[in-house]
């Protein structure tokens, strides 16, 4: 895809491999190089010894890029159209059949896109609780969560189409981390969608 | 049933869109989305100038559209070349046209993946406009440009900093080798064609074209024929930021 002057020439190949995977190329495939630093700065600096790792729905995937093996992942395909873009990019990751072959074989992390549920919370509040109790702590995260409005909807889309719903995702990290050791369960930041 | 669909931003029809305008040649054509003998009807209503009286003649800055604006006339490049702008959010003149124009956003939106009525309500962050444009000038009318690629612009209609997942629809109200030739609407495809549509791809009036915004194009070389008053006739679809907070 051609960018404007001054662009990442990556970014072009980023677009191309969202779009590919029938994604709309928006505020996440623009901002993939940047999603994939801060997680990967957020797993050296609360979990420095996790090398094999779980992502729930292909979401996380951004940490690998230009990781080349740096660690050992595999997801869970929640939303086919994330992780097949990772793919296309080249980006080794393994399907998980479910989230309990994962857990039997203890990642050493689980990655926890809030948004990813969509509108069944308990689905990912269940994997959250499954996992610590397996031993394997948690990181999760939401991202491009626009800020809840008066007269607004609160109902948003993911790029590929599906719904969420901030208010509940708000309701349901407060409902995981109250239920948590905090050395087991860490937030970083929640991306707000740009002016 | 229309929701039948877990997720119709999902369906089929709307990814195959998704894939030609992102991915494929930056363009989709919907044939026949209104009848073409409404869409001649619509541009002989307007461009025969009957209702002009109900228009503000003159040219009103994109900056400065704000809730209150009434629609109006723009003649540009010449008298001959007009764009009659209604706003989505005011009392329609029109019901077909608005109509028109509302079914119109919902396609879009759901190429973009945004909520069904964006951009026709008074909290979205950017409002339509949707604008009945003549050109029976030649030479250059709009010139070659990209939107939403950065570049500098004297009176932006909002942000134009990088974002591609936006598009722009035309909707075509005349016919090529009918009402005009030579020239019209040309368009950088996704691998770097510079077609025109209506004598490179086939379009007649009553098609409706969704095409990715950040790829250049412009409207020039009209050649009119037959001395009519359509010359290249079309709706294209802007959306404005800030008009509510004006």
């Amino acid at each position: 895809m051609k960018l404007p002057v001054g662009y990442p020439d990556a970014l072009s190949a980023i677009l191309d491999a969202h779009t590919s995977a029938g994604l709309v190329p928006g505020w996440y495939a623009l901002h993939f190089q940047d999603i994939g630093a801060d997680l990967r700065a957020a797993i050296e600096r609360f979990f420095p010894e996790a090398r094999s790792l779980l992502d729930l729905g292909g979401r996380s995937l951004p940490y690998l890029y230009g990781q080349n093996g740096a660690y050992a992942c595999s997801y869970v395909p929640v939303s086919a159209s994330y992780a097949k873009a990772v793919h296309t990019l080249g980006f080794a990751a393994k399907i998980a059949d479910t989230p309990d072959t994962l857990l039997e074989k203890k990642a050493d992390l689980l990655l926890l896109n809030l948004e990813i549920g969509g509108t069944e919370p308990s689905f990912e509040k269940d994997l959250a609780a499954r996992a610590l109790q397996a031993g394997i702590p948690v990181l999760a995260y939401a991202y491009n969560v626009p800020p809840a409005r008066a007269g607004a909807p609160c109902l948003d889309f993911l790029d590929d189409g599906r719904v969420f719903d901030p208010v509940a995702l708000a309701a349901q990290r407060t409902m995981i981390v109250r239920d948590t050791p905090e050395y087991a369960f860490k937030t970083i930041t929640t991306y707000v969608m740009p002016p | 049933m229309f929701f039948s669909a877990a997720n119709f931003y999902e369906d089929e029809d709307v990814l195959s869109m998704r894939e030609a305008i992102y991915h494929g040649p930056g363009y989709v054509v919907f044939k026949n989305f209104i009848a073409r003998d409404i869409a001649r009807d619509l541009g002989y209503r307007w461009f025969s100038g009957q209702y002009n009286h109900l228009l503000h003649d003159g040219f009103i800055k994109n900056q400065e559209i704000r809730r209150d604006t009434p629609p109006y006339l723009i003649r540009r490049p010449t008298d001959e070349d007009w764009s009659i702008c209604h706003q989505i959010w005011s009392a329609p003149l029109d019901e077909m046209a608005h109509n028109i124009a509302m079914e119109s956003q919902r396609l879009r939106n759901l190429i973009e993946g945004r909520p069904l009525y964006f951009g026709t309500r008074e909290h979205d962050d950017l409002l339509m406009q949707y604008r009945l444009c003549r050109t029976r000038t030649g030479g250059v009318t709009v010139k070659p440009h990209a939107d939403f690629m950065e570049e500098a612009r004297q009176d932006p209609s909002g942000s134009h900093m990088f974002d591609p997942k936006r598009t722009q629809m035309t909707l075509f109200l005349s016919d090529y080798d009918l009402d005009y030739t030579d020239g019209g609407f040309k368009f950088m495809t996704n691998d770097e064609r510079y077609v025109t549509f209506g004598k490179d791809i086939e379009v007649q009036s009553g098609d409706l074209v969704v095409w990715k915004y950040t790829n250049l194009h412009e409207v020039s070389d009209v050649r009119v024929l037959n001395d009519s008053i359509f010359g290249f006739s079309r709706i294209v679809f802007p959306l404005f930021e800030g008009v509510m907070d004006r």
